[in-house]
Formats: C-alpha cells, sequence, structure tokens
C-alpha cells in the first residue's frame, strides 16, 4: 500500500475513525465509575450537556473549538459536583435508576427547550474542526493518566471499594472520597466527548442522546472489559468499526451487539481483554499472578 | 371535564400498573431489573397484532395467546440468560447489562418482523362502544383496561398473600438459599416468576397497542423508564406502593397536558422519580432500609 493509498483510505473513513476515537473516550468514561463499583449510567446525559455547550458556544460566540468544549466539561463537573452527594448515597439498581433518570431529564429537556437547544430539530452547521490527530492526542494523554492511576493508591482503593465496599471502608479508605473522585472524572470525561462529536458531526440532536447510545456505550466497555483502561477502548474500537469491515452488519446490529453483550457478561466477565492480560502476565513470567484487575466485571 | 382527565389519568396509570407489577415482581423476587420487560411489552403486541390480523383470531383468544407468549418469552430468557449468570455468581450489574443485551436481541427481531412499520389493529376488532356518566365518557377499551387492572391487582394480592407459589416466592424474595433449604424448588419457582412477570408485561402492551391503535417497535421504550420510576415512587416490594405511583405517573401525565406544559411531562415524571431517590428512596409504602439491596 502506498501513501496514496493510506491518504485516500484515511479520507474515507475519516468519520468512521474519528467515531471510533470518540466511542472510545466516552467508553472510558463509563470504565472509571464501573472500575470504583459505581453503576453510573449518567454518561450519555452529560456528553449531551457536553455537545450542546459546546454547539451553542460555537454558533453564537464563533470562538474556537476549545473553548465550548472547555466550557462544557466545566458546566457538566459543576453539575456534577451538585449531583453526586445525593446519588452516591444510593446503592446498586437504585443509583443506575437515578442516573438513568438523569440522562432522561436531559434528553427531555433537550427535545424541549427550544430557545437554546433547537428543540428536535437540533443544533445545524457546527464548524467541523476537531481532526484525528487531536482526538489520538487527547485519547493517549488519557489512556496514559488512567494506566498510571490504575497503578496507584487511588486505583487499589477503587478496586478494594468495587470488590466489598464495607471492607474498604473498614480498611480505612476514604470510600466517599474515592467514589466522589471516579464519579467527577466519568462525568468529564463524557462532557469532552460530547464536545468533542459536536465538532466532528456538525449537528447535535437529542435523539442522540437516548437510551440506545448508552446501550451501545456500555456494550463498547464491558465488551472489552474493565479489568484494564485498554478495555474500553479496544471494545469501542472493535463494535465502532464493525459496520466497515464485518458486511451485513449495519442490517443486524442490535442483534450482533446484544448477543455480544450476553455471551460476554456471561462467560467472560472480564470482557475481551483477559485473555489478552493474562497471556502478557505469562509471558512475563506470571510474577504479578495476582493483578489487581482481576475479577473486575464481578 | 376535570373528571374526564381524572379518569384518562387513571386509565393510562393502569396499563403502567399492569407493567410495573410485572418488573417488581421479577425484581422483588430474584433481584434482577429486567428491561427485556419493555421488549417482550412490544412482542406481545405484535403476537396479538398478527394473530388478529393474519389468522382472524377473535379479540379474546389472542389477547390470551399474546400474555401467554409475553410469559414464554420471559421464561426462555430465564433459561438462556438468567440461570447460567446467577450460577456463575453474576452480580446486579451484571444481570442489569445482560438484560439489556437480551432486549436489544428481542426488539431488533421485533423490527425485522414488522419492518419497522407502525401497525394498526383492524377497524372492528374491539365493539365501538361508549358509556356516558354526566359529562364522563368511557370507551370499551377504557373500560377493559380498568377491569384487567383491578383483575390482576386482586389476582397479584392472592397469588403472592394466599398461594404456595406465593409464599414461595415471597420466601426466595427474602433468601435464595434459605428457600432452598426449606426445599422450594427454586428453579420452578423462578420460572414460573418470570412467567407470570411476563405475561402481566405482554398484557399490558397489548391493551396499551389498542388503546392507541398502534403497534410499533419502540413502543416499550418509555414504559421501562417509567416502570422504574412507579417501583422507585411506591417503594421497593411494594404491591400496593408500585400501583399508587404508576396512577401518580398517569394523572401526572394528564394534568401536565392539561396545565398546558404538556411537552416537559416527561421532565415532571423524571424529575419525581429522581427526587424521590434523593429525598425518600424508600418511595411511599417501602419497607425498611436494611431490605433494599
Amino acid at each position: 500500500m502506498n501513501w496514496n493509498e493510506i491518504s485516500y483510505w484515511l479520507v474515507v473513513y475519516n468519520h468512521s475513525i474519528l467515531t471510533a476515537l470518540i466511542n472510545s473516550v466516552t467508553a472510558l468514561s463509563l470504565y472509571f465509575s464501573l472500575r470504583a463499583g459505581i453503576f453510573n449510567l449518567s454518561a450519555i446525559g452529560f456528553m449531551a450537556i457536553g455537545a450542546y455547550t459546546a454547539g451553542i458556544v460555537a454558533l453564537s460566540l464563533g470562538t474556537p473549538a476549545v473553548v465550548g468544549i472547555l466550557a462544557g466539561v466545566i458546566l457538566s463537573l459543576m453539575i456534577g459536583t451538585v449531583l453526586v452527594y445525593p446519588v452516591l448515597k444510593l446503592r446498586g439498581h437504585y443509583l443506575a435508576i437515578a442516573t438513568l433518570s438523569f440522562g432522561a431529564i436531559v434528553q427531555a429537556l433537550a427535545l424541549n427547550l427550544d430557545g437554546l437547544t433547537n428543540g428536535p430539530a437540533g443544533l445545524i452547521g457546527i464548524p467541523a474542526t476537531v481532526r484525528v490527530w487531536h482526538v489520538l492526542i487527547l485519547l493517549g494523554a488519557i489512556l496514559y493518566a488512567a494506566w498510571t492511576l490504575q497503578r496507584s493508591r487511588t486505583g487499589r482503593a477503587w478496586d478494594a471499594i468495587r470488590t466489598d465496599l464495607s471492607a474498604a471502608r473498614a480498611m480505612g479508605i476514604d470510600v466517599e472520597n474515592y467514589r466522589l473522585r471516579a464519579f467527577l472524572i466519568s462525568t468529564a470525561l463524557a462532557a469532552l466527548a460530547g464536545g468533542l462529536w459536536a465538532h466532528v458531526n456538525r449537528v447535535v440532536v437529542p435523539f442522540e442522546f437516548g437510551f440506545a447510545q448508552l446501550t451501545m456505550a456500555l456494550v463498547n466497555t464491558l465488551l472489552g472489559g474493565i479489568s484494564n483502561p485498554f478495555g474500553p477502548v479496544v471494545g469501542a474500537l472493535i463494535v465502532s468499526t464493525m459496520p466497515d469491515w464485518l458486511s451485513g452488519f449495519a442490517e443486524y446490529r442490535e442483534m450482533i451487539t446484544g448477543v455480544l453483550l450476553v455471551v460476554v457478561v456471561i462467560y467472560l466477565p472480564n470482557g475481551l481483554i483477559a485473555p489478552l492480560a493474562a497471556l502478557r502476565r505469562k509471558l512475563s513470567g506470571g510474577r504479578r499472578a495476582a493483578t489487581a484487575g482481576e475479577g473486575a466485571a464481578r | 371535564m376535570l373528571l374526564q382527565q381524572l379518569v384518562n389519568g387513571i386509565v393510562a396509570g393502569s396499563v403502567y400498573a399492569l407493567f410495573a407489577l410485572g418488573f417488581n415482581l421479577v425484581l422483588g423476587a430474584l433481584n434482577i431489573l429486567n428491561v427485556a420487560q419493555g421488549a417482550i411489552f412490544t412482542l406481545s403486541a405484535f403476537v396479538a397484532f398478527y394473530l388478529i390480523k393474519l389468522y382472524e383470531v377473535p379479540f379474546p383468544l389472542a389477547l390470551l395467546l399474546a400474555t401467554i407468549a409475553g410469559g414464554l418469552i420471559n421464561v426462555a430468557l430465564e433459561i438462556l440468560v438468567f440461570r447460567p449468570l446467577r450460577g456463575r455468581g453474576g452480580t446486579s450489574m451484571s444481570t442489569l447489562v445482560a438484560s439489556i443485551g437480551a432486549s436489544m436481541v428481542l426488539l431488533s427481531l421485533a423490527q425485522k418482523i414488522s419492518g419497522a412499520q407502525v401497525e394498526r389493529f383492524p377497524f372492528e376488532t374491539l365493539p365501538e362502544v361508549q358509556w356516558s356518566f354526566g359529562d364522563v365518557r368511557l370507551s370499551f377499551i377504557q373500560a377493559l383496561v380498568l377491569a384487567t387492572t383491578v383483575v390482576v391487582m386482586i389476582g397479584t394480592y392472592v397469588l403472592l398473600n394466599r398461594m404456595k407459589l406465593g409464599k414461595a416466592i415471597r420466601t426466595m424474595a427474602f433468601n435464595e438459599r434459605i428457600a432452598r433449604m426449606l426445599g422450594i424448588p427454586t428453579g420452578i419457582v423462578a420460572c414460573w416468576t418470570f412467567f407470570i412477570s411476563g405475561a402481566l408485561g405482554g398484557l399490558a402492551g397489548v391493551l396499551l397497542g389498542l388503546m392507541f391503535n398502534s403497534v410499533h417497535f419502540l413502543m416499550g421504550e418509555p414504559y421501562v423508564l417509567k416502570g422504574f420510576a412507579a417501583i422507585v415512587i411506591g417503594g421497593f416490594g411494594s404491591v400496593i406502593g408500585v400501583i399508587v405511583a404508576s396512577m401518580l405517573i398517569g394523572l401526572a401525565e394528564v394534568f401536565s397536558i392539561v396545565i398546558g406544559i404538556g411537552t416537559f411531562r416527561d421532565v415532571v415524571i423524571f424529575g419525581m422519580l429522581f427526587s424521590f431517590l434523593l429525598f425518600r428512596p424508600n418511595g411511599l409504602f417501602g419497607r425498611d432500609e436494611e431490605l433494599r439491596p
């Protein structure tokens, strides 16, 4: 393949590549919450806030993409900070339902606040200024941070909390503080993904931030596995690019991802990354056999 | 006028109640939040529609068959998805995710079968009868929904409090291991729980499809979220709570249209749900804190 073919290929698949990369950021957003044992489903809601803020700022002020995206992240963090205290008091199903209903409220507001969001028609004509390498650099930085975090005190605290919250508290871990951190990191990443998406897709419509999109994000995250920050990225890249390399996928998209989700949750609870991680451990002599991420999805 | 809206709200709430009761049963007995209930709701409506449209089955029989179909689909899910997952020690998170996956598969089936069309029941499926009580008018389907809901409510009460199966379900809700030690065949009881739950979801789906005379593959989605809302507002595991909360949700919907904020009705309902979760997570009729999962 010579250089011309590569550049042609890059132009043709530019949008798919960007979509896959942004889906990876969303998957990492879910990863941080799940890693700390918080079944937080608010990612799509914060993504919508990030996307709408970026879009509105870009359209009304004409500032570069960075400003709008940052504004979206900051606004989401502010809302997240208010939300996090009551939400983290809830457990299990209740937390899932609360965060899910937050997403539903955001979507319903986006549909109905016509003056701000232009209702069902959405925001149109946002400049497509985000390039592949922008997202690549961001994703690399996030992955590096996630990798460092998982091997740090914070990562070990998250693993302890996810495995057994009461035991972690009894060990003297500041459970509330570490859960709060995970939640806010998730919030910021979701808003970032939303902002980037607004500047890639040029259009922000409320229907892109519903239950279906949340499901896809969950599939991406859990298919890859949350025992390792590379898992969600691998999952997102595989699922998002499937329409391009699997013929007939577009037609059976929901069915295939649904079956994958069920099979992975039952038979491969640590995701696709688990066998790879096990292989890596075997190659490196199995010295760290009891890695922190073991049994992450349970 | 006000009275008419009250009736409309209660009828809307009745469909929510049928749906949420099934949801609540599985959640209470097995601690599974079965999102696929929304897909069963849709599939049963399609079963009834095709039976009536293509095979000209009389309506009462079609309603019965579609209800049974809903139950059987749910039993299939229990055997194919939830039981293997329980056997492998799945958490509440992994069961919720698995049910989302199952729901995706079922919905895409419905989409494939229907070609994503909005289907309508044939014109004379139901008798065109309407009763008037002063200003209040009640159509046949509204009366049918109300009657079904009353029957189901009494049935659920009798089942849970008077029948052996109901007692077994309640024991499992308390603790599955203790239920097994007492000699309760937990596998069979779980299947029955899923069957009843799916049948209630299916019944709600057929009735809703008839009420708005439209059946399409996305009709179940809002019901999943509002079913969650009914369970939380009513209080986890409380049958009366779920029914009262469903009525509240139906009334809130109708009255937000009356006072002119109809487009914001979802905001009102999910706002209600959210504030209940934050300020009174046990709901209206919830039991003690320690019984929460």
